[in-house]
C-alpha cells in the first residue's frame, strides 16, 4: 500500500498547476463559472496540450496516461476554477464509455476528434418520466428494414446539448420485454434533421436542456454496444460519471477561501470546529476519489466507492457553502466578485441542487452503496 | 500510488487476525471486562511472539509505519486493547528500546499534571491504561512542562517503576510502588483505566525525547487506525444482521431507512481509513505534513467510530441494547475512544490545503 504520488505524478500536477496559473488566472477566467460553462478558446488550449482524453492510447488520440493522472488534472483545474466546459460530457460520459463498450471503429472515429477538441458530446439519458428510475425511459428507436433506426422522444436535463456535436442517447428498442431489457445506446449527430434543443435555465445560472427527437434517422452504425442490451452499459457510464473527481478541487478551493476569511476576520469557536470537520472530510474525500481512479486503472468497476465519492462530494458542497456563508455573516448572501471571498460560497450554495441530483440523486447513491458495497438486499 | 495491500502486508495482517481470533474473542473481552483486567498473558504473548510489537520500528523486521497502522486497524476490528498504538507506536518509538515495550503504562498526553524535582516526581494522572500489566509508568515531560519543577525546553520521558499490589478492583486507592497510589476508574467501556497519584516518587530513568512530537503523530495515527477498524467491524456486524433479520416479510436490510444509516456510517469509516493511511504514508516519508494529517485522521476516525457503532446498534433494534449481542461492546467503546485522548484536533484554525 502506498498513499503517495509518484515523482511523475507530482511533475504532472505542477505542469497543470503552472498551466492554470498562466492561462486561467492571468486571463481572468477564474471568475465564478459553473462546470458546464464552455470557453472554446481555452478548450482548444487543453486539446493542444493533450489534456483532453489524456488517458486514451495514442492511436485514439490520447497520451496513454492513467485515471489517476486525469484526477490530478481535474483537481488542479477545479482548484483554479478553470472553465471545464464540455470536458466531462465529452471525455468522461461519452469518450470513456466508448473505450469500455464502443466498437474499435467507433473509437477510431470519435475519440481522436474529441481529443483534438473538434467535437463535444452530451449524454442524453433522463426523461420527464424517467429520472432516478432511468430504465423507465420511453424514447424509442425503431429498427427499419434497411437496418437503420428512427428515433423519437424527449430528453431532459441534457447538459451541453446546445453545444454538442454528438449525443449519446439511450432509447427503447424493444417495448415487449422487462424495462431493464430492450434498451439500446446510440451515437447521434446532434445537428441532424429532427433534433431540437430547447434551453432550461438553472438557478446556478447555466443552461441545461430539453432535447426533442422527431423521427431522427440513425444509420445502423450509430448503435453503440449490442441492441437491446444497453442497460449494463448505462450503469457503466453512470459509474464513470460518479467517479469524476472535479468536485474535490472546487471544495478545496472554497474551503481555503473560507479559511482565509476566518483567519482574517475571526469566527465563533463553533464555526471553527465545523471548519476542522470539513478539512478532514475533504481530505478524506480527496483520497477516496484517487482510490476510485486507481481502481479504474486496475480495470475494476468500483461502483460502491464511486457512489461514496459522489455522495459525499455533493453533501460537502452543501456543508462547505453553508459554513462559508455562516462565517461571512450577513454579507454571506451577496453574489458576485465584489462579495466577500468573491461570492464563492454563495455561488456554490446556489449550485448545490445540481450537485446533489446530477449523476444520480443522493438516495440513488445510497442505494448503490447499500446493495453493492454492504451487500444488503434489494427491497 | 497503490491502494492495495502488498502480499507481505496482507500476510502480516492476516496473521494478526488469526492470532486475535484465538486470544481476543469477544468472550475473552467480556471476561476481561468482568475481571477488570486490561488483557491476559495469552493475548500479550500472541502479539509479542508474532513480532507485531516491533512493527513500524527501526529495529523491527518490518519498519514501515503504514504496516503498524494496518495492524492496529486489524486490532480495532477485534476490539483488542490498543497496545500497538500505545506501546509500539508511541512508547517504544520514544524510548527506542524494544526491551521496555511490553511492560509500560504510558500516561496519556495532556491528562496529567506532573512536576519533577531532584529526580523525583509528584502529581496526578488520569486515564492511565495497562497499569495492571506494567512494570513501569512512562511519563512524558514535554517542553510545556517548564515551570513545573525542573522545567526544560527539551522534551523528556521519565520512567517510574510500578507494581500494582492488587490486580482485582478495589474501592479505594492502592499502593502501586514507592510513592505511587492507583485508583481503578469505572468507565463506559469497562476497560480498566487508573487514576494515579505520584508523591515524591523516585524516577528510575530520565530519557531525552527529541522525537516527542513525532511520537504523538504516530500515536494519533495508530489510535485513528484502531477506531477505523472498530468502526468497520461494527458496520459489518450490523450488515450481516440486517441481511438475516426478517421483519414484515423482508430482511430489514432491504429497507432504505436501515440501509441509509449504515451507508452514511460506512462512508465516514472509509474516509477515516483514507486519512489514516495518508498520514501513515507521510510519516514514512518523513514529511512535516504528517502531524496535521494525523490530527485530521484522529479527529475524523473518532467521530466515524461513534457514528458507526450507533448505526450498528440501532440496526439490531432492541437486541442492540442487550448484553447478548457483541455490537454493544463496540458502542460502549466508541465515545471513549473518541474523547479519552484528544477529543478534537489540536489547532484553533484547521490547516489550509494550499497556502
Amino acid at each position: 500500500m502506498d498513499f503517495t504520488f509518484t515523482p511523475e505524478q507530482d511533475a504532472f500536477r505542477h505542469e497543470v498547476r503552472d498551466f492554470c496559473a498562466r492561462e486561467v488566472t492571468a486571463k481572468g477566467r477564474d471568475r465564478l463559472v459553473a462546470g458546464e460553462q464552455h470557453d472554446q478558446e481555452f478548450y482548444l488550449q487543453l486539446a493542444e496540450r493533450g489534456y483532453i482524453g489524456m488517458q486514451w492510447p495514442p492511436e485514439h488520440g490520447g497520451q496513454g496516461r492513467s485515471h489517476v493522472d486525469m484526477s490530478i488534472f481535474y483537481e488542479e483545474m477545479s482548484y483554479a476554477n478553470a472553465p471545464q466546459g464540455r470536458y466531462t460530457g465529452s471525455v468522461v460520459f461519452v469518450g470513456e464509455s466508448l473505450t469500455v463498450y464502443g466498437s474499435e471503429e467507433q473509437r477510431r472515429d470519435y475519440l481522436p476528434r474529441i481529443a483534438r477538441g473538434e467535437i463535444t458530446c452530451c449524454w442524453c439519458l433522463s426523461e420527464p418520466g424517467a429520472g432516478s428510475d432511468a430504465a423507465s425511459l420511453i424514447t424509442k428507436a425503431e429498427e427499419q428494414p434497411d437496418g437503420s433506426f428512427l428515433l423519437s422522444g424527449q430528453k431532459i436535463f441534457t447538459s451541453g446539448a446546445h453545444r454538442a456535436d454528438v449525443g449519446m442517447v439511450a432509447a427503447r428498442t424493444n417495448p415487449n420485454v422487462p424495462k431493464h431489457k430492450g434498451i439500446s445506446l446510440f451515437l447521434i449527430d446532434m445537428h441532424a434533421p429532427g433534433v431540437t434543443v430547447q434551453p432550461l435555465w438553472t438557478i446556478g445560472g447555466w443552461q441545461v436542456n430539453q432535447v426533442f427527437f422527431d423521427d431522427v434517422r440513425l444509420p445502423a452504425k450509430a448503435l453503440l454496444g449490442k441492441k437491446d442490451e444497453g442497460w449494463p452499459n448505462i450503469r457503466i457510464t453512470l459509474n464513470l460519471e460518479r467517479s469524476a473527481i472535479g468536485k474535490v478541487g472546487l471544495l478545496m478551493r472554497t474551503y481555503d477561501s473560507i479559511r482565509s476569511h476566518a483567519a482574517e476576520h475571526g469566527a465563533a469557536p463553533a464555526l471553527l470546529e465545523r471548519l476542522v470537520d470539513l478539512r478532514a472530510e475533504i481530505e478524506a474525500l480527496r483520497w477516496l476519489s484517487y482510490r476510485v481512479a486507481w481502481l479504474q486503472d486496475q480495470g475494476q468497476v468500483p461502483d460502491a466507492l464511486a457512489s461514496m465519492s459522489k455522495l459525499r462530494s455533493s453533501e460537502l458542497m452543501v456543508a462547505v457553502s453553508e459554513l462559508g456563508m455562516d462565517i461571512i455573516g450577513e454579507r454571506g448572501v451577496e453574489r458576485g466578485p465584489e462579495a466577500p471571498i468573491g461570492g464563492e460560497a454563495e455561488f456554490l450554495y446556489r449550485n448545490t441542487p445540481f450537485h446533489l441530483a446530477g449523476g444520480g440523486t443522493v438516495d440513488i447513491q445510497r442505494m448503490v452503496i447499500a446493495q453493492r458495497g454492504l451487500h444488503l438486499p434489494r427491497d | 500510488m497503490d491502494f492495495a495491500l502488498s502480499v507481505e502486508e496482507k500476510a502480516l495482517a492476516e496473521a494478526l487476525a488469526q492470532n486475535l481470533s484465538r486470544v481476543c474473542s469477544t468472550a475473552r473481552i467480556r471476561a476481561w471486562e468482568a475481571e477488570q483486567v486490561s488483557f491476559d498473558d495469552a493475548f500479550l504473548s500472541a502479539v509479542a511472539k508474532g513480532g507485531f510489537l516491533e512493527a513500524g520500528l527501526a529495529f523491527g523486521e518490518c519498519p514501515s509505519f503504514a504496516v503498524l497502522a494496518q495492524l492496529e486497524e486489524v486490532a480495532g476490528r477485534f476490539l483488542a486493547p490498543p497496545i500497538l498504538s500505545w506501546l509500539t507506536g508511541y512508547a517504544a518509538f520514544l524510548l527506542g528500546d524494544h526491551a521496555l515495550v511490553q511492560c509500560l503504562a504510558p500516561l496519556v498526553p495532556g491528562r496529567s499534571e506532573i512536576s519533577l524535582t531532584g529526580g523525583r516526581i509528584s502529581g496526578h494522572a488520569e486515564g492511565v491504561p495497562f497499569l495492571d500489566r506494567a512494570a513501569a509508568v512512562l511519563i512524558p515531560l514535554p517542553p510545556q512542562r517548564e515551570g513545573l519543577g525542573e522545567g526544560t525546553q527539551d522534551p523528556r520521558v521519565a520512567l517510574v517503576p510500578v507494581k500494582l499490589q492488587a490486580p482485582s478492583p478495589q474501592p479505594s486507592p492502592v499502593a502501586a510502588g514507592e510513592g505511587v497510589q492507583a485508583q481503578l476508574v469505572a468507565t463506559q467501556s469497562l476497560v480498566p483505566q487508573w487514576s494515579v497519584t505520584f508523591e515524591d516518587t523516585p524516577v528510575s530513568e530520565l530519557i531525552p525525547a527529541p522525537n516527542y512530537e513525532q511520537a504523538l503523530t504516530r500515536l494519533r495515527t495508530c489510535l485513528a487506525a484502531w477506531a477505523t477498524g472498530a468502526g468497520s467491524q461494527a458496520i459489518e456486524l450490523a450488515s450481516a444482521y440486517a441481511r438475516e433479520r426478517v421483519q414484515f416479510d423482508h430482511p430489514i436490510g432491504s429497507y432504505q431507512s436501515v440501509q441509509n444509516r449504515l451507508v452514511d456510517a460506512a462512508i465516514q469509516v472509509e474516509q477515516a481509513r483514507m486519512l489514516v493511511y495518508r498520514a501513515a504514508a507521510l510519516v514514512d516519508a518523513g514529511d512535516d505534513a504528517a502531524a496535521d494529517m494525523a490530527s485530521l485522521a484522529r479527529h475524523h476516525a473518532g467521530k466515524a467510530f461513534v457514528q458507526a457503532s450507533r448505526a450498528g446498534l440501532l440496526t439490531f433494534g432492541g437486541y442492540g441494547f442487550t448484553l447478548d449481542f457483541d455490537i454493544q461492546l463496540y458502542f460502549r467503546r466508541a465515545k471513549e475512544a473518541q474523547i479519552s485522548f484528544e477529543p478534537r484536533a489540536p489547532w484553533a484554525l484547521a490547516p489550509a490545503f494550499r497556502s
